[in-house]
């Protein structure tokens, strides 16, 4: 029984695999200009499950996927009846990376570059801060309270009156993304700073060390992991916020990409933006992830 | 003149919202420059206690301690401090703890030269092959050998030392008092050095004075007049060991039936 389950296993994802495929090439109900982006990605996402084959996770993973794709390619593909343009045809949908690539890549980077902007800004300004607060007993009691309140607030709100108060568009999405990661950031240095064992304190007077070197060298290392979790746990947030931004008074974006063509109905495009943001917002995690691992070795 | 002096100690504990706790009661004790004292006694008597004031990360309530003579207020790079519990920081390798300790004693050497003197110490404290290990990664021992190579890495006059290897194995505990003799006779200066032990074997062997503490006071000092360089061979099993022995340990139990009169009274 369990040895048929583990077999299936196998089996499944590779069979999605195989069935998707052919429905790519069977003869499609709707006009379809390129099926070959397409057939790359899923050929992509095929090797990729090959090569984690062994994981079990992965093999699930990938059942699920391929299932996913091969219904949504199958009902959207073979029926003359499908209104192709309030359910996208994912040829279509991977075929705008193609067409658009222009548009999607100057997207992507215009995001990345005012999300990196904001995350500076935000994490020297809420580990700095973090610090200091978490440090004094009497900033901490006075300010952390305060915190509280402000943090819950979502950033996005600040954007209207963020656009009337600073020079451009662009300063004022960065100040919402950078509020997004600001707090967060923040409350995690302020609560790990306020958490370090008094043994690590004391072992640190005891070697006479200095207030800055106890601030850089002992409370900001021990407050890293922290930190990173806090971060993590606001990517996903910043994102959103920076795509809610762009909604306003952008010309380029991967938020406003989506906006744009959903004022025109191209549901097509707005999938493509959709998938574009899922992928960049895992890139990043990843990236995180990896960045996490370089830090913090010790525990 | 007396390297440490203490003249008079009282210690309350008065942690937000607890009750005041009187842990020290009129210490007095003084320590000679070269001298190696041990402070030995039941739990709860006020050793740590007593430690942390030495080292200055507590103040006296009332009464006054002494470092060469002057009255000594706060931490301070005369004193180096081997807690009872790891004090390692995690985030460092077994080098970076004690080079760290040395760039806090020594600004203005190269990057170079913290790393050479770090790897000297802990090979010294037998850690070759561990110093880019985290101390995640070493054993209690091990850890308690780092915190013990980064003190003396700093070269301090004075090492206060607590249950520097209490959570250490009976093998491995023999192995680091060998260590710390053969350490100090190494030392062109010799150290003032202050330890806290459960051990009465310990004591009498690393020791020239056993101070026994009891009910927040010392009660007791004992000369250990067994001569020097000693080796645990040579003295387990001699006369003069032996007398040691009995005496600290006669100590400990007249305290206990003391005590356990005490309440047969008040029945
Ligand atoms: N931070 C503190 N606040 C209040 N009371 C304390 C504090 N630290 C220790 N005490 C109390 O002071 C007394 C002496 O503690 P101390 O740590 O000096 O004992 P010790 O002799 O080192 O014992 P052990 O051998 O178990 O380490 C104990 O009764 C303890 O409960
Ligand atoms: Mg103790």
């Amino acid at each position: 029984m369990k040895k048929l389950r583990e077999t299936l296993s196998y089996i499944l994802p590779n069979l999605f695999f195989v069935l998707l495929v052919i429905s790519i090439f069977l003869p499609a109900k709707v006009e379809i200009e390129n099926r070959y982006v397409f057939l790359i990605v899923v050929i992509a996402l095929e090797i990729n499950l090959l090569v984690k084959i062994k994981k079990q996770s992965s093999r699930d993973i990938g059942t699920v996927l391929f299932l996913f794709l091969l219904v949504w390619e199958f009902v959207t593909t073979k029926f003359e009846t499908n209104n192709t343009m309030l359910y996208p045809v994912p040829e279509r949908v991977f075929n705008v990376f193609v067409t658009d690539a222009h548009k999607v890549i100057e997207g992507i980077f215009s995001s990345l570059y005012l999300l990196f902007l904001g995350f500076l800004i935000a994490l020297i300004l809420g580990v700095g801060l973090g610090l200091l607060v978490g440090w004094f007993d009497r900033l901490k009691k006075a300010v952390y309270p305060i915190a509280q309140v402000i943090s819950p607030i979502p950033p996005i709100i600040y954007m209207p009156y963020a656009v009337a108060l600073l020079p451009s568009f662009d300063v004022a999405r960065v100040f919402v993304v950078a509020c997004a990661i600001f707090w967060p950031t923040f409350i995690n240095t302020v609560l790990s700073v306020g958490s370090i064992d008094k043994k690590l304190l004391d072992s640190a007077r005891t070697l006479n060390v200095s207030s800055w070197t106890l601030l850089v060298n002992i409370l900001l290392p021990y407050s890293v992991p922290g930190i990173i979790h806090g971060v993590t746990l606001s990517v996903g947030a910043s994102f959103m916020v920076l795509t809610g931004a762009e909604m306003l008074g952008s010309t380029s974006g991967l938020g406003w990409f989506v906006k744009y063509y959903s004022d025109f109905s191209d549901y097509t495009r707005v999938v493509s933006g959709i998938i574009m943001i899922g992928i960049v917002v895992t890139v990043i995690n990843k990236g995180i992830g990896w960045v996490s691992k370089k830090l913090v070795k010790w525990k | 003149m007396d390297k440490i002096k203490l003249e008079n100690v009282y210690l309350e504990y008065n942690d937000e919202g607890n009750e005041r706790y009187s842990a020290l009661e009129d210490v007095n004790f003084s320590v000679k420059e070269g001298e190696f004292i041990s402070i030995i006694g039941s739990s709860g008597c006020g050793k740590s206690t007593t430690l942390s004031i030495l080292s200055g990360l507590r103040q006296p309530t009332q009464g006054k301690i002494y470092i060469d003579g002057e009255e000594s207020v706060g931490t301070g790079k005369n004193r180096g401090v081997v807690f009872q519990h790891y004090s390692l920081f995690p985030w460092m390798t077994a080098k970076k703890n004690v080079s760290f300790g040395i760039k806090q004693v020594n600004g203005d050497l190269s990057k170079k030269e913290y790393n050479k003197k770090a790897e000297e110490f802990l090979e010294a404290v037998g850690l070759e092959g561990f110093e880019n290990k985290y101390p995640f990664q070493l054993s209690g021992g091990m850890q308690q050998r780092v915190a013990i190579a980064r003190t003396l890495a700093m070269g301090p006059e004075i090492m206060l030392m607590d249950e520097p290897f209490g959570a250490v194995d009976a093998k491995n505990r023999a192995d680091l008092q060998d260590m710390l003799l053969e350490l100090l006779e190494d030392q062109d200066q010799k150290k003032t050095i202050v330890m806290v032990t459960h051990d009465i074997d310990e004591a009498i062997l690393l020791s020239d004075r056993i101070l026994f503490m009891d009910n927040k006071k010392i009660k007791e000092e004992i000369e250990v007049n067994l001569e020097r360089p000693r080796r645990r061979q040579d003295i387990f099993g001699t006369d003069t060991y032996r007398e040691l022995h009995h005496k600290v340990m006669m100590l400990f139990y007249s305290n206990v039936s003391e005590k356990i009169g005490d309440e047969g009274g008040i029945i």
